[in-house]
This record gives structure tokens, sequence and C-alpha cells, in this order.
């Protein structure tokens, strides 16, 4: 992984809206509104930010798997060289079983429950690789041993309600990688699992990565997962991306007081200092605020931010943050009132 | 375990769960048992937050229903303010609960449908006396506010609130009842990030105000870190380890809470530790391994730890571990 690494996946302007029903009026839920992000193959990348704030509508919106109240009104995706949004049912069919892996929350969901593992795990070898009997056995096994799941030989003709939530996400994991995928996006991918059994996953998908060079995304809001294996950060907050750097950068001085608040209210088991929460609550999708969305939350609001929007400001080469503290302009008429 | 210059409020002595594991067409033959709790011994002082954390499967929400008295231990005593409760039946279990509340982890579930917000913070009260709809009202509001919510929340039914809110409630009807002690069972592990400290906050704050001892059950460390004063560490059905939690974060003993530790993840991408990896999973209850029942997965097992099973023995003043070694 060079200098030179080229983008695996490139996502431009994409504008996700979601048009529901709530009884007397039709809204519309701004999910994912203008964001713009590129993942360099073989980086490992988290979105992170409050449920609610776009960031599993966005991976949704990637592999095109969106609910029928979705629609994708605008932008471009650009995974491997290809546009994803000029792909037909059958084009993207094949697109999700071969390059991109998504690692759902609950693995119980996930799975089927009246399919043995090795019939799922097997299911994209069969369909999607054309293997048959030995051939696909073998792969399975192969697999399941991968994903350190022993005796693979008895556990592949278990159903998933058999095994433990640790072993049913490896299961998971087993299926996402069973095409050699250049992506895998997961979603919240420990959250069920207990912190042993957790750090035993990480490292799995460490060492998978190492192994085969496939690009990680962890969409996540536990910072602990991004601190221990991510390189690079994207902030989300209400659809838009509102910082991007590199992880140091986050930790040591973070720019966007979103990000700055996120960081405050995580608990640290080396640091049991009183935190401090973040006020209020995420904003409606259906009923942003003017400005700045951020800026009722906000500890270090000036005049501008419930009037415009704040434009993307790049700080460093690799660094953007959205906010109007960075903006020279303002930084400076700030500084006089003060 | 004693502590000299503190009344303790709830005492386990040598509690054991078993659950009967049963076979044959009508179930009528027992084949095992699952041992869910193994002997466990646990005070929980008056104003004082116990922790308790171990992976799912060692037994917390067992203890946590055996505390409620809503399983009835199969030996050992429970005793509450120095009465032994564990036979408690009809108006004595009425009584006894009125003292012990909890908060669920799935605000979602613990709160009736059916049940407006101050009929849900009322039922407590309402299940040994009657009060009139005046009352109902008053008190709603009072413990409303009490909980951070505005007394006008009283009459909507809780689809209308968000996770935050639903909590809230349920922390309204816990301390509804002036009870001495509450279980909090994951109470903030449904909630998101920006919600579960303010829920953090709320919970220390009428800790503090109102004398209240929890007995707080995680899995997330650093969180039951942030809020107890004192840890106990469970595995399969027996504590392990108990220390104060500054003593335990720093100066774990059992290799289980090294481990533990060892595993709850950085809060920053420069810190480096050493990691302890464990093997495996949490052994079946109904299957416990001989000798310590960490042996299988623990780094440092020696030729003793197949055969003794360690007890649970002081090693330095309010730090108490359960290790051959």
């Amino acid at each position: 992984m060079g200098m030179e690494a080229k983008p695996i996946l490139e996502v431009e302007n994409l504008t996700t809206y979601f048009s529901v029903f709530d009884g007397f009026e039709k809204k519309t839920v701004k999910a994912v509104d203008g964001v713009s992000l590129s993942v360099t193959s073989g980086d490992t990348v988290a979105i992170i930010g409050e449920s609610g704030c776009g960031k599993s509508t966005l991976a949704l919106s990637i592999l095109r798997v969106l609910p029928e109240t979705a629609t994708i009104l605008n932008g471009k995706i650009v995974f491997d060289g290809e546009d994803l949004l000029q792909k037909n049912r059958g084009e993207m069919s094949k697109i999700r079983a071969e390059k991109i892996a998504m690692i759902l929350q609950d693995p119980m969901m996930s799975l089927n429950p009246v399919f043995t593992i090795g019939n799922q795990v097997g299911e994209t070898l069969y369909y999607h690789q054309g293997l048959r009997n030995r051939l696909l056995k073998d792969r399975i096994k192969e697999l399941l041993l991968d994903v350190k799941i022993p005796e693979p030989e008895s556990r592949m003709k278990q159903y998933p309600h058999e095994m433990s939530g640790g072993m049913r996400q490896r299961i998971v994991g087993a299926i996402a990688l069973s095409c050699n995928p250049k992506l895998i996006m997961a979603d919240e991918p420990t959250t069920n699992l207990d912190v042993t059994i957790q750090l035993q996953y990480l490292n799995l998908l460490r060492d998978l990565q190492e192994k085969t060079g496939v690009t990680l995304l962890f969409i996540t809001h536990d910072l602990g997962i991004v601190a221990e294996m991510c390189k690079r950060v994207i902030v989300m907050y209400s659809g838009k991306v509102v910082e991007r750097a590199p992880v140091t950068n986050i930790y040591d001085d973070p720019a966007h007081p979103y990000t700055k608040a996120l960081l405050d209210a995580a608990f640290g088991l080396q640091d049991l200092s009183k935190r401090s929460p973040i006020k209020g609550e995420p904003p409606d999708l259906s009923n942003l605020p003017p400005g700045c969305h951020y800026h009722p939350r906000c500890e270090r609001q000036l005049g501008i931010c419930s009037q415009e929007e704040p434009p993307e400001i790049a700080l460093s080469p690799d660094r953007t943050v959205k906010c109007w503290l960075f903006d020279p302009a303002h930084r400076k008429s700030d500084r006089m009132k003060h | 375990m004693p502590f000299k210059e503190k009344t303790p409020v709830v005492q386990l002595q040598e509690v054991k769960k078993y659950f009967p594991m049963t076979k044959g067409i009508i179930r009528d033959r027992i084949v095992g048992h699952v041992k869910a709790l193994d002997g466990v011994d646990l005070e929980l002082n008056a104003n004082e937050v116990v922790g308790l954390v171990g992976e799912s499967g060692s037994g917390k929400s067992t203890l946590a229903k055996i505390i409620l008295l809503l399983e009835k231990p199969t030996e050992g005593r429970l005793v509450f303010d120095g009465e032994d409760v564990s036979g408690f039946s009809g108006n004595d279990l009425k009584r006894y609960r009125q003292k012990i509340q909890a908060v669920f982890q799935d605000p979602y579930s613990s709160l009736s449908p059916r049940l407006k917000v101050k009929e849900i913070i009322a039922e407590p009260s309402l299940v040994t006396g009657k009060l009139h709809r005046k009352e109902v009202d008053d008190m709603a509001s009072e413990y409303l506010r009490m909980a951070g919510l505005p007394a006008g929340m009283r009459n909507v039914y809780p689809h209308e609130l968000s996770g935050g809110q639903r909590q809230r409630v349920a922390i309204g009807r816990a301390i509804s009842t002036r009870a001495a002690v509450i279980i909090l069972d994951e109470p903030t592990s449904a909630l998101d990030v920006s919600v579960r400290l303010q829920i953090v906050e709320l919970l220390m704050k009428l800790q503090q105000e109102l004398g209240l001892s929890y007995l707080l059950i995680g899995h997330d460390l650093a969180l039951v870190a942030y809020m107890s004063t004192n840890i106990a560490v469970m595995y399969l059905g027996k504590i392990v380890e108990f220390a104060r939690t500054k003593e335990l974060v720093q100066n774990a003993i059992h290799p289980y809470t090294r481990a533990l530790i060892s595993a709850s993840l950085p809060s920053h991408p420069n810190e480096k530790k050493e990691r302890i990896t464990l093997a495996g999973e949490i052994a079946n209850p109904f299957d416990i391994p001989a000798g310590c029942r960490f042996h299988p997965r623990c780094p440092e097992a020696k030729e003793a730890c197949y055969h003794i099973d360690p007890l649970l023995k002081p090693f330095l003043e309010n730090h108490w571990v359960a290790c051959n070694f």
C-alpha cells in the first residue's frame, strides 16, 4: 500500500431521500444529503456518527439494497472503476456477490434459520463461482477454517441456532469472504458480542485483511473500534460529512465541535474522569434546522451558523471540516467580538 | 465479605441456582442441572454502586433475578436489611418488591404499550395501596420531573417517546416506590451514544440525591467502571474477583479479569497495550469444567487448576480473588 494506491470506492455528491407518509402529510427524510468520499484500496476507514446520521443508509445506497421508500436522487458511486448507479439489477447482484460484502450487526438476522451453515456459506460459491460437490465442500471447509471455526466438517451440517453469537458472526464473516471481495462493509459488527469475543473477531478481520488486502469500511458509533482498527475517519451528522481526517488527528485534535463532543462522551477504561454528554438529541431528518444542522447543539456557534450552511474547508491535503469556525473570514470576526 | 464499617442492604450468602434439564416425552426425567449460580457471596452496601461484569452466560442476569425474587435460590440465603427474604411470598413479597426495583436493558419492551406514562409510574405503588386519580397525577409529575422529563408527558403512551425518554420513564418508575436498591441490567446498551451518557448522569445524580444502592450489570467494562464504587467479576456462576473499581482496573489479579481489561478497546489509536486474547468461549453451565472453572481458557493454568476449585479469598483489604495462584 504505497502512496500511489488507487481509490477502490469513490462516492460523489450522493443524495438519498426517504419519502414517508406519517398519517397527515408526505415528508422527505434527507438521510444522505450530498455525501462525497473516497476510500483507498486496502485501507481501513470508519464512518462514525449517532443513529440517524445516515451512515447505514449510505452503506445500503452503495450496495443498492435500499427499501422501496428510499430513492437515490443524485450522485455517482464509482467502485473499482465502474459506476454502480448505472448497473441493472443482474449486474448489481453480481457485484454484491463477488466484490462487495456486508457484515451486519445481528448475525441471527442475517443468517437464515432454516438452512444449514454449509448451505449458506456455499450459496454464492454455487451460484456465482459454479462450484459443485467435492470442490464446493472443500471450499466451504476452507472458509470456515479461515474464520477459525473448529471441526468444519460437522459444523457445516448445523443450523445457526446451534451456535453462539460469536460463532454466528464468524459464519457471516465466512459468507462475506466466500467470493474474495474487494470491499467489506461492517455495520456495527461487534455490538452484540462480549468484549473477549469482540477482540477475537476484530483480530480475525485484521488477519484476513493482511492476507487478502481487502478494504474494510466500518460503520460504527463505537470510538473504541475506530481507535483499535481504523486508519481514516469520516464523521457524519444529519446526512452530511462534517469532518474527515486520519485517525490520530481525530483523537488528538478534533476540529469539528461535533467530533469533539463525541470524543468527550466516550468512556475509556484508562481514564475514568468525568465525561460530558452531548446536549440534546439528533435533529429530525425531515425537519432540519437552517444553516449548520449542528448549531442548536453546538457550544461554539457563531452568528452565521444559524443562517448559512458552512462549506467544506480543507485543513490539510487529507483533512477537511465543515464548520464556520475554520473559515478564515469568520474566524477573524469571531475573535474581534470577544 | 464482611465490611466492618458499613451496613449491607442486600446480602447473598452461598447462593446457588440450578435449573433442571429434563428429558422424556413428558419431561419427567432430570438428566442434569444448569448451574447458573454456583455459590455466590455478595454484599451491597447502602449508598454504593456495585458493578457486575462477565460474559453472557456467566450468570449475571440470574443473580439479578434472585435479588428481585423472580427466581428462588436453590440453596443459600438472600438477606435484606438483616432479614432472610428468600422464602417470602404473598404480601411479604409485595412489600419487599417496593424496596427493590429494576431498570432493564430495552425500554421498548419493559414499558407496557397499553398504559399511559402516569399509569406506568404509579403501577408499583398501586400494587400495595389505592391512589386517587389526583394522587396518581401528582406522583407521576413529580417522578417525571426527577427523571428529567416535563410533567406534561404523564398523559402520553410510550410509543410517542424516544428511547432515551422511555428509559427515563423506566427510571421514574423505579424510584417511585422510594426503593433502597435498584438493579440496573444493562441500562444503556439499547441507547444511542449521545443519550447514553445523559442517562448515566441522571442515574448517578439520583443515586447521590436519594442515597440509593445500585447493582449495575453490564458487559462494557469502561461504562461499569465509570459508575461503580466496587466491581464484581463473574465467570460461570461464580464471582472470581471483587475489588474497589480503581484497584480492579489497575491491579487485577485474576487472569480472567486481566483478560477482560486487556480486551476492552483503546480510547486512543496510539494506546498500545499487551493483549491477552482468550482462546475459545465460555463453557456450557450444564457441564462446568472440573477444578478451576476457568482453567480451559486460562493462559496461566497449572497442574493444580485441573483439580482444585479455588475459593474467593481476601487478597488485600477490599480485594477478593478466586484463583489458585
